[in-house]
């Protein structure tokens, strides 16, 4: 019996693999959905990751662009890992519906070599049926999403910026599907053909004295029929809840993540800025003001000002007379120039080499805005990290992020020399002005610097909580500064720029959530396909008794909306605790971000649990006699 | 006073394509049962008695004929109907048993019951005796898979019965189980006969003593 011909040898898993063609379809289906989906994901991560970069090049600090980039690093891993997880379950479900016949085999005298060798010839195939089919979708689907953002007015290129990154990923992919797929064939060929051919032990359910929710008798009938099947194929319960719940975490980081980070990116760019400011300043100064504000969303062009200049000097008078204008809230008058910084190494003893010393940092320099603050008057609201500046200590200063990053080893131990002073920085701030390239210093110590006693730029804060009297507070300025050659500029024009820039960033970076969201879909649907299918006869018994179509769909429709619940309140959660404690400081959640994030994942949710329909139309659309007769 | 016909059948057909092949599996059979009849049909295997029992039992479809089954042509009628229709009139106990995997042998026995929308307390009431009338109390918490070829025959026996159908079919009952528990079986069809209209497919000659009309198929033919 088990002396075949080589042919046969070779036949049997094309013939078997064949027999069984929906099976087998789908499990190269969804092996090829999730390896698309990956590779995709892998391709155009990378291509937007390169995108960010070459805008950040242009525009947007080092602190928000790492903010992008973490993103897309923590979408693209989380994917990988989560497709490795639905494959290997996939590839669990699939093998499990086998060990029947591997019984079935073995008792009828086959060796175990043999039935191995042609369980893994399968395997093969199958993987590398998936593996190829899947290669094609992803790059197919790469290039239409590059042309799909190239109409929407993104300028993609069409190509991929790291082949051997997605060869190394398929491959290791394939192979880890080889590898977990075999050991689960060896351990089914391992087993005694009577253990084989016990539905107790192929069906993977549990006896009574085991885990189990008990269908005691009750209302809710659907329900415990559905809770009970689910626990009784506890194995597989517990690894479609584990595979969602990796999807659940890298759809959550992607909504939520996309939705709060948005917003907070935006509103550090708000504080920053200042809400409800007006800008006042000679109107050449205004002007370049604001082109030092629009670096940020990538304009590079900004003419030479000489900020000394007795031209931009505003007044005492306007200062005070503004000031005394019932609804201004603040006033911030500012000296602002621009100057060389250059870096200070931190030199310490080295404490193994006696008569040694250990430097931090080196000797690089730049040229940067330098800004003269008055602390107490700051309308900016910066993300600090470190201690805003004081005037009670006048050596200590403000640095803007992307000046931090480039220039600094360690901004907290070094020190850097401007204007012939020495500065030691007290914190870091988030500052789309200049692209970050920014020092903040207190008014009084550059003033003494630079014998520049008059500010050249004023900030007014109006109260926001009283709209009608903002014309009147407009109209008040316009007659203080008219005739003095200054100009006064609302500030929430520019910020508006900016939060749009930052809108547009992110929702090309939410699109990859929408991606996660389709490998959700195709592992939960071939799991429900493996799982009805290997459920038919029992569906089609129910059927019998008098079970009707729409309690069918009840049951898979409610075994489908456990999974997902208890998946999302698994992922759910954890997705959330990463978006907000490792990912994004200071998250500004609004009334609104909730709203959208609920929104979106309450659709998402919902749409998965709508896959079970289909397997379950499928199921009640077979003969019941047919049904009944699936061993 | 006249006895309802419980199952009238005409120039029933049933054909299976076969990869292109066409088998007849039922080729014209007429029948007629009455309220309370017991009717054994006995054949060789292939003769088309499960078909018949299936299309009878609203499981199955004819090809052509009619099947008028308690004033309802089957025939004619929905998926939604038909279910509606062997929860409330047919009680079917499978050549092969076919009890719910996933179920205990006194959920399997509880579930046409709960089907059909009974209370709680009845449900668990009337599956308590029917497991009782079947000998089969300490098995209750048992699944399918744990349970021997008799009694999961004795099992799908007080499922069958578990709504009080009036229309009773039996498939093979007896073939795969040994003399005693065949007995047993038989035993439990004496019981159930003049109370419920039965029809058993079998080979087993005490059954067909025991019914009040044997008949006999071939080639999907009563003959």
């Amino acid at each position: 019996m088990s002396k075949l011909s080589k042919g046969d040898r070779w036949g049997f898993p094309f013939k078997d693999l064949a027999r069984r063609k929906f099976q087998t379809a789908l499990t190269i289906i969804s092996l090829s959905v999730c390896i698309s989906v990956t590779v995709f994901l892998v391709s155009f991560g990378d291509n937007i990751g390169v995108k960010i970069i070459s805008i950040t090049e242009r525009g947007q600090t080092i602190g928000f662009s790492g903010v992008f980039l973490r993103f897309i690093f923590m979408v693209v891993i989380l994917n990988s890992v989560a497709g490795i997880m639905v494959s290997y379950f996939l590839m669990t479900v699939s093998t499990s519906d086998r060990v029947r016949d591997i019984g079935i085999m073995k008792a009828v005298g086959c060796l175990t070599d043999v039935v191995f060798g042609y369980f893994s010839t399968e395997l093969a195939v199958i993987v590398f049926a998936g593996c190829l089919l899947g290669i094609t979708g992803g790059i197919l689907l790469n290039f239409a999403s590059i042309v799909l953002m190239n109409v929407l007015g993104f300028s993609f290129a069409m190509n991929f910026s790291n082949p051997w990154l997605i060869i190394l990923f398929v491959f290791s992919f394939a192979f880890g599907f080889y590898i977990l797929g075999m050991r689960k064939i060896v351990s089914s060929t391992r087993i005694e053909p009577a253990k084989a051919l016990s539905p107790l032990f192929s069906l993977k359910t549990v006896r009574p004295s085991g885990f189990g929710f008990p269908l005691s008798f009750g209302k809710g009938f659907i329900a415990k029929v559905a809770s009970r099947d689910l626990s009784r194929r506890r194995s597989m319960t517990l690894q479609i809840v584990a595979c969602l719940s990796a999807i659940m975490v890298l759809t959550t980081l992607a909504v939520v993540g996309g939705v709060v980070a948005n917003e907070t990116m935006q509103s550090y760019v708000e504080r920053a800025v200042g809400r409800e400011v007006l800008l006042i300043a000679e109107t050449g100064m205004a002007e370049h003001y604001e082109s030092l504000l629009r670096t940020y969303v990538g304009d590079s062009v900004i003419d030479k000002v000489s900020y000394l200049d007795g031209e931009y000097v505003i007044p005492v008078r306007v200062i005070e007379e503004i000031m005394a204008i019932e609804g201004v809230v603040k006033v911030d008058p500012r000296l602002i120039l621009e100057a060389t910084v250059n870096e200070y190494p931190y030199i310490q003893p080295d404490p193994d080499k006696p008569g040694q010393y250990i430097e931090t940092g080196g000797y690089r320099s730049t040229t940067a805005l330098i800004v003269g603050v008055q602390p107490q008057r700051i309308v900016s609201d910066w993300l600090i990290l470190g201690e805003r500046i004081s005037a009670a200590n006048p050596d200590a200063a403000l640095v803007g992020d992307t000046l931090a990053l480039t220039m600094f080893q360690n901004p907290w131990l070094q020190t850097f020399r401007t204007l012939n002073s020495q500065f030691k920085v007290a914190g870091l701030c988030l500052d789309p002005l200049n692209n970050g390239l920014v020092v903040y210093v207190p008014f009084d110590r550059l003033s003494s610097i630079t014998q520049h006693e008059a500010c050249n730029i004023l900030f007014v804060q109006v109260d926001p909580s009283y709209p009608l009297s903002r014309s009147r507070v407009l109209s008040d300025i316009e007659a203080i500064i008219s005739g003095t050659g200054l100009t006064m500029r609302d500030l929430s024009v520019a910020v508006d720029g900016q939060k749009a820039f930052l809108n547009h960033l992110w929702s090309l970076l939410l699109s990859l959530s929408l991606f996660c969201f389709v490998n959700a879909i195709s592992s939960l649907a071939g799991y429900l396909m493996l799982s009805m299918s290997s459920q038919q006869r029992d569906l089609g018994i129910m059927r019998a008794l008098g079970a009707k179509p729409g309690t069918i769909t009840g049951l898979a429709l409610f075994e489908t909306a456990l999974l997902v619940l208890v998946s999302g309140m698994i992922g759910l959660p954890i997705g959330t605790v990463i978006v907000f404690w490792f990912f994004i400081p200071e998250a500004v959640v609004s009334q609104r971000a909730i709203l959208t994030a609920a929104g979106l994942l309450s659709g998402l949710l919902c749409a998965l649990c709508l896959t079970s329909l289909y397997p379950a139309r499928r199921i009640v659309r077979t003969p019941i006699t047919v049904a009944m007769s699936q061993t | 006073m006249e006895k309802e016909k419980v199952v009238v059948v005409s120039s029933l057909r049933k054909g299976y394509n076969m990869d292109g092949l066409v088998v007849e599996a039922l080729n014209g059979v007429d029948l007629e049962v009455i309220e309370g009849e017991f009717v054994a049909v006995s054949g060789p295997s292939g003769a088309g008695k499960t078909t018949f029992l299936n299309i009878i039992g609203g499981l199955d479809k004819p090809t052509s004929g009619k099947v008028l089954v308690f004033g309802h042509d089957l025939a004619k009628h929905d998926e939604g109907f038909l279910a509606t229709f062997r929860c409330a009139y047919v009680g079917y106990v499978f050549q092969s048993y076919n009890l719910i995997s996933t179920l205990t042998t006194l959920e399997n026995v509880a579930f046409p019951m709960q089907l059909a929308k009974w209370s709680d307390e009845r449900v668990e009431k009337r599956s308590k005796v029917l497991l009782n009338m079947v000998g089969l109390v300490d098995r209750s918490g048992h699944f399918p898979s744990q349970l021997s070829g008799g009694e999961m025959q004795r099992a799908a026996f007080a499922r069958a019965l578990a709504t009080d159908p009036p229309l009773f079919l039996v498939d093979e009952p007896t073939g795969n189980l040994d003399l005693d528990t065949g007995l047993r079986i038989i035993r439990i069809l004496e019981g159930l006969k003049g109370r419920k209209t039965i029809i058993v497919a079998t080979h087993d000659r005490r059954i067909l003593r025991l019914a009040d009309r044997a008949l006999a198929m071939l080639d999907g033919r009563i003959v």
